[in-house]
């Protein structure tokens, strides 16, 4: 049995004045699987998952997530976990105060969210940080407040914008722990990065955007097979997006190959 | 570096300073203006600079113009003594609150912002950056130094002797070097974040919340009260007389009293070498707050008080899991924090306070008085709601993305508002009652409670169409500013009216039906 569909996007359009962020990009997210979207600086990830969120509507095109229209139904977030790229969090408040205020937004059951929140705070290892001021934490500390946010209430869908940024690698990889997890429970996890070693690892399926449309899309051996005579998704990244021959000129130039 | 290259480093620092102040300030910015605005800084500064240097130095002197030309209808005309005292104490005074408040602004920008950061990177010696620094905070005050110098040549146009100009215009650099050193040294007190539970860091952060709110609204009073106290001191030393002989050691009375004892050679060396202690102690203040201030800066702006440990995480209580709850609990706990909103959350009190003069002076007055003090309440309530939406920041999203529903946000916002508004008003209504009689007092301040709810709930509920995930910044035109005027007096008028015209009694009526018409907007939110 094909897994369900959690959330579709079909030809969806979103333009600021004449930049086109989302220029036709057409996706599926499916149960249990974490998808990779990969792109360069202003591709437009950002774009998408926000309207996925429902945080701005498309100009046009269709969005469904959990078989409703996000931006017209807020109420469907309730099923939704979500990491920001920017990360604006409460300065003044501490992780646990912030914790709290999420607890009861969503009307979690107390002692439920306790048990989840002392799993995910240890297991990341935010446990000592926990009565700081978030404004005082570095910067990956408060990447963790802002993931555990987003894992706090199980939810269905994972959104997740460049979410390991300033992660340490042993951090890094027990979040790529906590996503499996998730998946296996079911969670269909979407995240946006330019670390292609990352999404190589991580990901069951990619996304390759560039200046708004999708350029490859597929399970990470098809994409690599896709551009045969290339070896590393790296390779294959530059090809699909065009960027080969600038990236390759400036590497020869700064070799001193020119 | 030189002076002239310091200056022109500053100009940089200073627009950031201007840009920073024009959107944390002014709801509503457009890029456009925004652009002019900070192009503009510089001549703008100038303009209002000289403006208030003038503003300044009128003020001191004006006490002095009737004995230089002295009025042709009055008999009597002014008497030196009176004349002097007056010019003294206002000169200090208001020499001091302005410089205290822009200084303030600015070097709390400055800290808070982090602006000397980046040039920490660039080949500059410390000793630049300090300069740098203590150009672009007091840059607004170092025009005063030219009042002192006004006040001291008018003073000695008028006596004809150098000894009061000298002591005038020393008083009046001890005050500006006060100033700086106070509210250099509040803003190193107030940027510090103090993390952590221990009972120390509580304190901390409640004592600079508290110092800052203080601070505001002691110059916010002694502005009020300058013209108070200058009639209080003649009428305290015509009548105490032997109390004014310990007045001419305090600051700032003795800056008064100092230019009427240079009048007479006995008592002048006593008067002149508290003028010369008093400046010594002011650039003492100054140089001490500086140098905190600057270290401040420098350092990293966290202040770790209480130290790592691990904590057992326990589950918040069941009562306490709704979303309106979540953020009432979160606002006020921002509210204590940040000495901004809390400024805005304790405005009343300021009311209060200033008109707590004239309650002294006329205790017939102070019903009338009080009452006013409550309806003018619920209107900067209102506004404090409203600053309650700009202290989210960026962070909407997080409310949004966790399904917040607005009918929550507002309600809680509101409740925050009006809760620390109780905290005060039935207190204040209460002892009215006990002290000054009528019953009446505790009903009207009970009315007021509900009436700031109603108000500020109505008004947010305007103001919440502009708010959504995206929402960096609460805003708030001109437009909407008089669409929420226009909402409260909706709400409040009738209340007025039946207040004046019948009684509180039925006026209560009134305000229960305004918090019922609230009550019905805010269930029509989504
Ligand atoms: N609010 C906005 N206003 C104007 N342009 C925007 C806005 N948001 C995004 N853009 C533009 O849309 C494009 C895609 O941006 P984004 O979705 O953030 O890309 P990515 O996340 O892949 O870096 C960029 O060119 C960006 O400049
Ligand atoms: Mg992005």
């Amino acid at each position: 049995m094909p897994a369900e569909v959690l959330a579709r996007a079909r030809d969806v359009r979103k333009s600021y004045g004449v930049v086109k962020a989302l220029d036709g990009v057409s996706l599926e997210l499916r149960e249990g699987e974490i998808l990779g979207l990969l792109g360069p600086n202003g591709s437009g990830k950002t774009t998408l998952i926000k309207i996925l969120m429902g945080f701005i509507r498309p100009d046009s095109g269709y969005v469904e997530v959990l078989g409703m229209d996000p931006y017209d139904n807020p109420d469907v977030r309730a099923r939704i976990g979500y990491v920001p790229e920017e990360l604006a969090l409460y300065n003044s408040l501490t992780p646990k105060e912030l914790f709290d205020l999420v607890a009861r937004i969503r009307r979690l059951e107390p002692a439920a969210y306790a048990r989840r929140l002392d799993l995910l705070v240890s297991s990341l290892g935010l446990k000592d940080r926990m009565d700081d001021l978030i404004g005082s934490l570095s910067r990956g500390n408060k990447q963790k407040v802002a993931i555990i946010l987003a894992l706090l209430h199980e939810p269905d869908i994972l959104l997740l914008d460049e979410p390991i940024v300033g992660l340490d690698p042993a951090v890094a990889r027990i979040f790529k722990e906590l996503l499996y997890e998730m998946r296996d429970r079911g969670c269909a996890i979407m995240f946006s990065t330019h670390i292609l070693e990352v999404a190589e690892a991580i990901c069951d399926r990619i996304i390759i955007m560039h200046k708004g449309k999708v350029v490859a899309e597929g399970a990470v051996e098809d994409v690599l097979k896709l551009a045969a005579r290339e070896k590393t998704l790296e390779e294959v990244f530059l090809e699909v997006t065009g960027k080969a021959h600038e990236v390759y000129e400036v590497i020869k130039a700064l070799r001193g190959e020119a | 570096m030189r002076l002239r290259e310091a200056i022109r480093l500053s100009d940089f620092l200073y627009r950031e300073l201007v840009y920073l102040r024009m959107v944390s300030t002014r709801a509503n910015v457009d890029m456009a203006r925004l652009r002019r605005g900070v192009r503009w800084a510089s001549i703008n500064y100038a303009l209002v600079s000289a403006i208030m240097t003038v503003m300044l130095a009128l003020s001191s002197i004006s006490p002095l113009l009737p004995l230089i030309w002295p009025p042709q209808d009055t008999a009597g005309g002014v008497e030196l003594v009176d004349a002097l005292r007056a010019s003294g104490l206002v000169s200090t005074a208001m020499l001091f609150t302005f410089s205290f408040m822009l200084c303030a602004s600015a070097s709390w920008l400055l800290q808070e912002y982090e602006l000397l950061k980046p040039l920490m990177h660039l080949p500059l010696k410390h000793g630049d950056i300090r300069l740098l620094a203590f150009i672009t905070a007091s840059r607004e005050v170092l025009p005063f130094l030219l009042v002192p110098a006004i006040h001291g040549i008018t003073l000695m146009l008028v006596v004809g002797l150098p000894a009061p100009a000298l002591i005038g215009a020393s008083y009046g650099y001890a005050s500006i070097f006060l100033a700086l050193g106070a509210s250099f040294s509040l803003s190193a007190t107030v940027s510090r974040r103090h993390s952590g539970r221990s009972l120390r860091a509580r304190l901390a952060r409640a004592v600079s919340t508290l110092t800052f709110v203080l601070c505001m609204a002691s110059t916010f009073i002694l502005s009020q009260m300058v013209s108070l106290i200058t009639r209080l001191v003649s009428q305290i030393s015509k009548f105490i007389g032997p109390f004014s002989s310990l007045l001419w050691l305090i600051y700032p009375f003795s800056a008064a009293e100092g230019l009427i004892m240079a009048l007479s050679p006995t008592s002048l060396i006593p008067a002149s070498a508290l003028a010369a202690a008093y400046l010594l102690a002011s650039l003492l203040a100054f140089d001490r707050g500086f140098m905190r201030f600057w270290r401040g800066s420098i350092s990293p702006i966290y202040v770790g008080v209480g130290e790592a440990r691990e904590v057992r995480i326990r589950p918040p209580s069941k009562l306490t899991m709704s979303p309106c709850f979540g953020v009432l609990l979160k606002d006020l706990k921002m509210a204590y924090r940040d000495p901004r909103t809390a400024y805005m959350l304790f405005t009343p009190i300021l009311t209060f306070l200033s008109f707590l003069p004239a309650l002294i002076e006329d205790a017939k007055a102070a019903i009338m008085l009080l009452n006013t003090a409550f309806l003018a309440s619920s209107l900067m309530l209102t506004m404090a709601s409203y600053q309650l939406l700009v202290a989210e920041g960026s962070s909407f999203w997080l409310l949004f993305a966790n399904g917040i529903r607005k009918k929550d946000l507002i309600s809680a916002k509101a409740l925050a508002c009006t809760l620390s508004y109780a905290a005060l008003a039935i207190p204040i209504g209460a002892l009215a009652w006990l002290l000054l009689g009528p019953l009446d007092m505790l009903l009207n301040a009970t009315s007021s409670v509900l009436l700031s709810f109603a108000a500020s709930s109505i008004c947010l509920a305007y103001l919440a169409r502009y708010v959504g995930p995206e929402t960096k910044m609460a805003k708030m035109g001109l437009k909407d500013l008089l669409v929420i005027l226009l909402l409260w007096g909706i709400i409040v008028g009738p209340y007025a009216l039946v207040a004046l015209i019948i009684g509180p009694l039925q006026a209560s009526l009134i305000a229960i039906a305004d918090l019922g018409i609230a009550l019905i907007v805010l269930s029509t939110l989504h």
